[in-house]
């Protein structure tokens, strides 16, 4: 099978087929094929045995967002993104033109709106605290901009991926 | 004492229960409307809904927790630490409905409870404090008096409340005019957070190291104070980090300090299990700081360097028992214990709390190494509560050989679902001040500022790499396994050659 694989910024074209020994998969990547021992041990968990001999458990947790993985290998989360063609605008390029939306991490309750609409914020400025845990956690902004619209109001409860703020 | 009722939840109900069990003692818990699936509740013999979420309709409702208490006829409850647990009302309730409470009397409660009545306490048991002022400042009092008695006292110095706790209330003033403003933002923080505006004030000692001690206290006069913890590593006022014994302690000092809590604890007339803090100075200086009427977080580092079980001994000292443990044993630490609070936190994130549902989860185990944990696969960390989700202890024969197994457990160690604070303690105990041993308590805040959010685990190109491969293989897999599963067995695919082989035996007979 081929797919594209997006990680760190880069989109990957990788083939992989089965190895020739049982357990095995081949995975055709830059030129070089990589056969990879692969065990499924249930639940997203996988051991591979990679061609240099070395040994990982890792753990594949799919996400909401279709395609979206979190794999975690050494206790470090790497994001990555399946897909059977290019997706475009995938590029990675770290662009940041264009709007951006602000969103709530976590469920919790909007306790405080610092800004209103055509407001100018400074990257890292506080936009918006969420209480949850009985700790209060202000959410900043990624980046300088001007504010879009505000979609919350002081005392709302939001659910985790609800956006907030739209910054322009 | 036949049957405990556990008026907590998470890791440390958990605790309480495995010790009860341990005695032969039954298990009832209480659990909010979230928690109906949470370890605590699926591990005790009994369990009775509180309805509702909220801590102040859950966990912190004393009319709904005794009423339980004697719905079930239990014999005596145990606090944990947290909600209820300095509480002196639902201490005199537990007494009122002839449940034995498991701590101190409500009265002590009340007069440690109180930071100005319990540096009373402790200046007149001939403890050091650190200079401030001797009576709550309430909100009636007027800024010029709030001026005075902040000049008397000397800057920088610390504004406090007086019923506080956990950094709550709490404000550094480094001259006097950032002093009214202080105040005010810990005077409406501490009326939220406690009830109570009152604050005061204390003088602030540059660099302290955070040192406490552990005590026992029988109903027949003996007090017993254990040797040392260390909890210098805090983040904004909270421990994130306990070890005992103290790294760069004399045993002049060791013996001081113990003398001192012991005093503090014999003036307050003092039972069962409780800690007293003390701040230490650069020149070794101690102060006396507050009293914790409980059991407290980071009691496993003690447990793992005396052997002495604390939650057994509480049990024991509210049925009456005499103390039997030796000052040698409780004083002298048999190697060296280091203890993560592992938290649902993203560390990249500045910390930010994020509960969800935990989808994979691997505990590490091994040489010294004990997990005390409240959670397993599959339970969904709630909003409403405390964020901590674990406690990871090591323990070694020297504080090498602790901070090795616990790098080697954190590595070990893996939760899935939600982001943790396990990748900020493999960064933290590489720290060349954590593995000196120079430790305060400003120490990591500091720290923190400099990295400016930079990420605490980065992922290198070999991890990529990995990661990439995974991620094509788990692809592959599963569309081979969906290729290969038949429609009618779609929903339960035999995984294992051994399962197939029971199950076709099985079909034989």
């Amino acid at each position: 099978m081929r797919l594209h694989i997006e990680q760190d910024g880069r989109v990957r074209q990788v083939t992989i087929t089965s190895g020739s020994a049982p357990d095995t998969v081949d995975v055709h990547l830059d030129e070089a094929v990589l056969t990879c021992d692969v065990r499924d041990l249930g639940q997203g968990r996988l051991s591979l045995r990679l061609p240099d001999g070395s040994m990982h458990d890792v753990v594949v947790e799919t996400e909401a967002m279709p395609g979206h993985r979190t794999v975690h290998v050494q206790g470090i989360r790497v994001p990555t993104v399946v897909s059977t063609r290019v997706r475009r605008g995938a590029s990675g390029s770290g662009a940041v033109d264009g709007p951006l939306r602000i969103i709530a991490p976590m469920p919790g309750k909007v306790v405080r709106v610092a800004v209103r609409p055509g407001d100018t914020v400074e990257a890292r400025q506080p936009v918006v605290v969420i209480e949850a845990m009985k700790m209060e956690n202000a959410l900043s902004a990624g980046r300088a901009g001007t504010v879009r619209e505000v979609l919350v109001q002081e005392g709302m409860s939001v659910e985790a991926g609800r956006p907030l703020v739209v910054l322009e | 004492m036949k049957t405990i009722l556990i008026a907590n939840r998470g890791e440390i109900a958990v605790r309480i229960m495995r010790a009860c069990r341990e005695m032969g003692i039954g298990t009832v818990a209480i659990y909010s409307d979230v928690d109906r699936e949470a370890r605590h509740v699926r591990y005790a013999d009994r369990a009775f809904p509180l309805v509702g979420n909220a801590p102040a309709d859950t966990y912190l409702r004393i009319d709904k927790i005794l009423e339980i208490a004697r719905h079930a006829g239990v014999d005596a409850v145990h606090p944990g630490y947290g909600f209820l647990a300095e509480n002196e009302d639902f201490a005199q309730a537990c007494v009122d409905a002839g449940v034995t409470f498991i701590g101190p009397s409500p009265e002590v409660i009340a007069r440690m409870g109180s930071k100005t009545a319990a540096r009373a306490c402790a200046m007149a048991a001939g403890a050091p404090v650190v200079p401030g002022t001797e009576t709550p400042i309430g909100p009636d009092v007027c800024d010029a008096e709030v001026q005075r008695l902040a000049d008397a006292v000397g800057y920088p110095l610390m504004v406090k409340a007086v019923a506080g706790g956990g950094g709550k209330g709490m404000r550094e003033v480094r001259s006097r005019d950032t002093l009214l403003d202080a105040v005010r933002r810990a005077r409406s923080e501490a009326l939220g957070a406690f009830g109570d505006a009152a604050v005061y004030f204390e003088r602030r000692v540059a660099r302290p190291r955070h040192v406490e001690i552990q005590l026992l206290a029988d109903q027949h006069g003996t007090v017993l104070p254990f040797v040392e913890r260390e909890c210098s590593v805090q983040r904004r006022h909270q421990k994130v980090i306990e070890e005992s014994p103290a790294p760069r302690m004399s045993l002049a000092l060791r013996h001081r300090m113990a003398e001192a809590a012991a005093s503090v604890a014999r003036a307050a007339g003092y039972t069962n299990a409780g800690t007293i803090e003390f701040l230490v100075d650069a020149d070794d200086a101690f102060y006396f700081l507050e009293m914790n009427t409980r059991l407290q977080v980071e009691h496993p580092v003690t447990e793992m360097v005396t052997g002495v079980d604390l939650v057994q001994w509480q049990i024991r000292i509210a049925r009456g028992e005499r103390l039997t443990v030796t000052q040698d044993e409780a004083l002298t630490p048999r190697g060296h214990a280091i203890e993560c609070r592992v938290y649902a936190e993203d560390p990249d994130q500045r910390f930010m709390p994020h509960p969800g549902r935990i989808t994979s989860l691997t505990v590490p185990g091994g040489p010294g190494i004990r997990d005390d944990s409240g959670v397993e696969v599959g339970f969904e960390v709630p909003i409403y509560y405390d964020s901590m989700i674990s406690k990871l202890v090591a323990w070694g024969g020297d504080r090498e050989q602790a901070r090795h197994r616990m790098l080697r457990a954190l590595a070990e160690y893996h939760v899935g679902g939600i982001p943790t604070t396990l990748p900020f303690f493999r960064w933290m105990l590489e720290q060349p001040s954590f593995v000196s041993g120079e430790l305060d308590t400003t120490m990591l805040d500091a720290e923190l500022e400099r990295r400016d959010g930079q990420p605490f685990v980065q992922a290198t190109a070999a991890h990529n790499q990995t990661a990439l491969l995974a991620t094509a293989s788990s692809s592959f897999l599963a569309a081979r396994r969906a290729a290969h599963t038949p429609a009618t067995q779609a929903g339960a695919p035999v995984r294992s050659g051994w399962a197939a082989a029971a199950r076709r035996a099985a079909l034989r007979k």
